[in-house]
């Protein structure tokens, strides 16, 4: 069961690796304003059905969800576990269903859709999408069946995904996505998303 | 160089002229107020003064027309994107330019358009956005990332994703893209 203490933690680390990754301060005043960009607003709504749909709530966890959807047309299902740091991009069309189990620090550029095919039977732990932690998804990309990414796996723009990717730092491009070039994970988890370089700690 | 206020409603008066030469109209002025009720055209307009605000370092107004045009109409475009006169988008539905992009006049996007600094891990790091020239039409799903130059009248295919430099008069398809143009005339020359 999910206390709203772990929610608060979750959406502060959420806030806080925006905040790191747009090069600004971590204070309360930062906090708030970026709470106004889309992006931002979408992950509370998720945060918030998550901890509704915990409890019970169902009204609720619809409410946020709806929200969500009319705000910035994100179709994110409050079933689904996503790890802190989950960054979106402002500008929506992100579908995520219940299958799916992503990891921390996960950056979604766009419009990336993940999709499973209609199950016959009860899903079990094989119908399950695990992402890895430190993934980048480019916009348009879609993942089509029950697959694994590793840690720090990059999809490039407009690929589809139909195998699992089982080493770290990869990266998978195309239609179906071929495996690429491997890249260093330590490199990987040090770099910026957003601004395209390494990422540099706010002063204090 | 800041742009003046009447140099923003002849850019917006340049972006309405295109859209009624594309739809086989003539512009005037009941065309024009006929295209302030139509999503797309508006979403342009909104951007153009969105960039007003952000050159006169009024970004308060610049981020709050912004986030108005992401949720009305999926259109997010950063303040420092440079765009010529005459740019038009075909469908409001999400359109995504990033900072550092510059792009040339006549350009036009159909929809589920990105235009932005590659957000994958390079050993070259750089967060310069495309370069994009005159004529230039990006077809639905079309995608342009990284520190990448390509020249006038380049069509770009549905879904393509384009990721290195392409020269004048290309056509791109795929994932990666590659210029069909090109290995037309390779195969005529063999």
């Amino acid at each position: 069961m999910m206390t709203f203490n772990q929610t608060l933690t979750l959406i502060k680390a959420d806030f806080s690796r925006r905040l790191t990754l747009e090069e600004k301060r971590i204070n309360a005043l930062n906090m708030c304003l970026i709470a106004f960009k889309p992006g931002m607003i979408s992950i509370l709504c998720y945060r918030l059905s998550r901890y509704c749909f915990h409890h019970r709530l169902g009204i609720f966890c619809k409410f946020f969800s709806l929200i969500d959807q009319f705000i910035n047309t994100n179709e994110i299902s409050p079933q689904t576990d996503i790890g802190p740091g989950l960054v979106l991009s402002d500008a929506g069309g992100i579908g995520i269903p219940n299958l799916c189990r992503i990891g921390t620090n996960c950056t979604f550029m766009g419009y990336s859709s993940i999709t499973l095919g209609a199950l016959e039977n009860a899903p079990t732990e094989d119908d399950f999408i695990h992402i890895g932690d430190h993934c980048v998804f480019g916009a348009n990309t879609r993942i089509m069946r029950a697959v694994r990414l590793a840690n720090g796996t990059q999809v490039k723009p407009c690929s589809v995904i139909i195998t699992s990717v089982k080493k770290e730092g990869q990266t998978v491009s195309g239609i179906p996505a071929k495996h690429k070039h491997i890249d260093d994970y330590a490199n990987i988890r040090q770099w910026n998303p957003l601004l395209s370089k390494s990422i540099v700690e706010a002063a204090l | 160089m800041k742009q003046s206020i009447s140099q923003t409603i002849s850019l917006i008066k340049s972006d309405f002229i295109k859209r009624c030469e594309y739809e086989n109209k003539t512009f005037n002025f009941v065309q024009g107020v006929k295209l302030c009720f139509y999503p797309a055209a508006v979403g342009v307009m909104l951007f153009r003064l969105q960039a007003f605000f952000f050159q006169h370092n009024l970004n308060l107004f610049a981020s709050i027309i912004k986030v108005i045009n992401t949720v009305l109409f999926s259109i997010a475009i950063d303040s420092s994107a440079i765009i010529g006169e005459r740019f038009m988008i075909l469908h409001a539905s999400f359109i995504t330019i990033g900072p550092n992009v510059t792009i040339g006049t006549d350009f036009m996007a159909v929809h589920h358009n990105g235009i932005m600094a590659s957000p994958f891990f390079t050993e070259h790091q750089s967060a310069q956005g495309p370069t994009i020239g005159n004529h230039v039409v990006l077809g639905g799903g079309g995608m342009i990332t990284g520190a990448i130059t390509i020249g006038d009248d380049v069509k770009v295919s549905m879904n393509a994703s384009v990721e290195a430099d392409f020269e004048n008069g290309a056509v791109l398809f795929g994932v990666p893209a590659r210029n069909v143009n090109q290995q037309k005339s390779e195969e005529a020359a063999t």
